[in-house]
């Protein structure tokens, strides 16, 4: 890949880190055009939702063991965490950024990938319920991709990996197979290969590519965009930003302020909001596709599932037993899931529920949230 | 009720319609069944100052028709001056009956109405309508049906619509009431306790502070607290003297007391209890309903222990 010329004043991952100390985002984001980075290392970007004062939660003695609070000020802070497997330790620190928006966070951070999966991806996952990634709808993460081409008129970008669940027809055991495939495709065809497979992605590698004078291809970056609100990139930093980062923050914003506040203990009437997830086409109309719902309920991660009625049609209680919130699913009708907040629902545990069917069952529209165009 | 809240030229419900579930009306000295006396209607509706409707809802009726004429006599009790309406002087000038019975039996209750008043049984004074009602399974939708198969009303369009027949969808009925768990007559323990489980305990947990033991919670709570929280959620708090507080306290009591008898709660006997609250994985209803069957047939096997032998005359 052909790198960029050096600017005058290069920023290394620990000139950014420094940098980033005290945040905001917004301020730290335009030196990121300054950013240089090692041989396999990645800047990485992380959104999750919290309804806490994390960055407070974070330098508290609550704190989850192997982090530590380095420095910082009220709109960001600098962190260390290492977390040890086996006799394999992964240390590295992070940036923690409020944003504009109310209850999204950014964490920020340069290293290998491998600090991602092995060491902050897990560390958010320990921080539910305080804390919750976002989900992306299959759209959503089209029409991200969509925008970063856009912006590259001049060639645009290829993928060239998947990380993917497919579901599978028909009795076989296993319901889902993921899949991780190597491709060097356009963004129309694979998304619409992905619909026809009934697949869908929980990664997207990509190339940004640009053209030289005699028309070759060559690429000037590459990144990494999960339906989880990550993002991993390794030039292009301006882009990445601008485009991707931003909006994987409104779609993040948006979700969570969607799904708040439909709860008993919130409504003036204690008449909660459900919450709508519409199909196309009649796909619960027959009792197996119903009774693969209700499997798919009784599988939700940290949650417990009593089916109240069944056939003809289902009425389902799923509560959330880490966060102690609980929903009740109900289907009335082939191409609508009904999902009704009970006493207590907080938007995290609304929006796990959710994208939980997506991914156990099959992803649908929400009712009244702002679809892509 | 929701049918005669609904005004179908504003396509919306009418705000100024009052109603209650179980509301206490009082008869008056001229009652054929029980004068002067507190009765409890399943529902009552106030369509305006000067008229309303009371209804009585049977979710089955036995096969043997003989046994209907009870639940028509039941009819007879609010045909009556009722007091306990929504005005300066708790009367109406009128109101119609109700017969709410599944929509298999609607025609041939009806037609037993008519015979029974062919044959001097009984006689109404008030218009008397048989509704049928059944849940429906559609392409679309899932419903409740209604239809009127015998009498009238006095609402000529609510008489109309009825007559042919008026499916409401319950999502809607979902959607505006908040999936009232709680009506006028307890619902199954199991039921009740799973609600209990996993809706209000749950929330109790999320927001107190409670000691722990392991990893089972124990909760501090109060029948009284409880009651007045599903009353709130998922029932219907009393809005005065004559309106019903749904669910009862009784109705919890007879809940909390089987988790103390399942072991997973201890009670100081003044209404009190502490809960012993662990959340697992599984059917909550399906381990409510398992623990409750087992505990109704320990306790009619211990009732065959203490039964006394036979004893024989000495001739």
């Amino acid at each position: 890949m052909k790198r960029k010329p050096l600017p005058l004043l290069d920023v290394s991952r620990n000139g950014l880190l420094a940098a980033a100390v005290g945040g905001p985002w917004e301020r730290v984001a335009p030196v990121l055009s300054s950013l240089r980075l090692g041989e396999n290392e990645y800047l990485q970007l992380a959104l999750v939702g919290s309804r806490e004062d994390l960055l407070s939660h974070l330098q508290s003695p609550r704190a989850p063991a192997g982090l530590r609070f380095l420095q910082g000020g009220n709109a960001g802070g600098l962190f260390f965490y290492s977390r040890a497997i086996s006799d394999r330790k992964f240390a590295g620190q992070f940036a923690l950024f409020r944003t504009a928006l109310p209850a999204i966070y950014l964490v920020m951070f340069v290293s290998a990938r491998t600090y991602w999966r092995m060491a902050i991806s897990p560390l958010i996952e320990s921080l539910y319920p305080k804390v919750a990634a976002p989900f992306l709808t299959q759209l959503e993460l089209y029409e991200i991709l969509k925008q970063v081409q856009k912006a590259q008129a001049a060639a645009g970008i290829r993928i060239l990996e998947l990380s993917a669940r497919k579901r599978l027809r028909g009795e076989a055991r296993k319901r889902f197979q993921s899949t991780r495939e190597w491709t060097d495709e356009g963004v129309e065809s694979v998304f619409r290969e992905a619909r026809q497979a009934n697949q869908w992605f929980q990664s997207v590698t990509f190339e940004i590519v640009n053209r030289r004078e005699d028309g070759r291809l060559y690429a000037t970056s590459k990144g990494i965009i999960s339906k989880y609100g990550y993002l991993a990139c390794n030039d292009d930093f301006d882009l990445y930003t601008t485009i991707v980062a931003n909006r994987l923050m409104e779609i993040a914003g948006t979700r969570l302020e969607f799904f708040s506040n439909r709860d008993r203990v919130s409504t003036s009437d204690h008449i909660p909001k459900p919450v709508t997830i519409d199909y196309e086409n009649d796909i619960l109309a027959r009792i197996d596709e119903t009774r693969r719902l209700s499997d798919a309920l009784k599988r939700f991660k940290y949650g417990s599932c009593s089916v109240l009625h069944s056939n003809p049609y289902l009425h389902v209680s799923v509560v959330d037993n880490k966060d102690y919130s609980t929903v009740e699913v109900w289907v009335l009708s082939p191409k609508q899931i009904l999902i009704v907040p009970q006493v207590r629902t907080s938007e995290n545990a609304l929006k796990r529920i959710v994208n939980h069917i997506f991914e156990n069952f099959r992803e649908g529209t929400i009712s009244g949230f702002p679809q892509p165009v | 009720m929701n049918e005669v809240r609904w005004d179908p030229i504003a396509r919306q419900l009418r705000p100024e319609v009052a109603y209650d579930l179980g509301r206490k009306m009082t008869t008056s000295s001229e009652n054929q069944i029980r004068p002067i006396t507190d009765v409890t209607p399943d529902c009552v509706v106030q369509q305006s100052p000067t008229h309303g409707l009371v209804a009585e809802a049977k979710k089955g009726l036995p096969l043997d028709v003989a046994h209907w004429d009870d639940d028509i006599r039941q009819l007879q009790k609010y045909d009556d001056d009722l007091k306990g309406w929504w005005t300066s002087n708790e009367r109406v000038n009128n109101h119609d009956l109700v017969s709410l019975v599944p929509l298999l039996r609607s025609v041939q209750f009806s037609d037993l109405v008519n015979e029974g008043a062919g044959q001097k049984k009984w006689s109404f004074k008030r218009k008397l309508a048989t509704l049928g009602f059944q849940q429906q399974v559609g392409p679309n939708k899932t419903w409740m049906l209604l239809k009127k198969e015998g009498g009238e009303l006095s609402d000529l369009e609510l008489d109309r619509r009825l007559r042919y027949g008026k499916q409401v969808n319950i999502k809607l009925l979902i959607e505006l009431y908040g999936d009232r768990k709680f009506l006028d007559s307890p619902p199954a323990l199991p039921i009740t306790l799973q609600i209990l489980w996993d809706n209000l305990f749950t929330e109790y947990v999320a927001i107190g502070n409670f000691e722990s033991e392991a990893e089972i919670t124990l909760l501090k709570l109060s029948a009284d607290q409880v009651t007045t929280d599903l009353q709130k959620y998922y029932g219907f708090p009393s809005s005065g003297s004559r309106s019903p507080e749904i669910p009862k306290k009784a109705w919890v009591i007879e809940a909390l007391d089987a988790l103390v008898g399942f072991k997973l709660a201890t009670s100081d006997g003044s209404g009190h209890y502490t809960i012993r609250y662990k959340r697992q994985r599984g059917d909550t209803l399906e381990r409510f309903g398992r623990l409750c069957f087992r505990s109704k047939k320990k306790s009619k096997d211990t009732v065959g222990e203490d039964q006394g032998a036979f004893k024989f005359s000495s001739h």
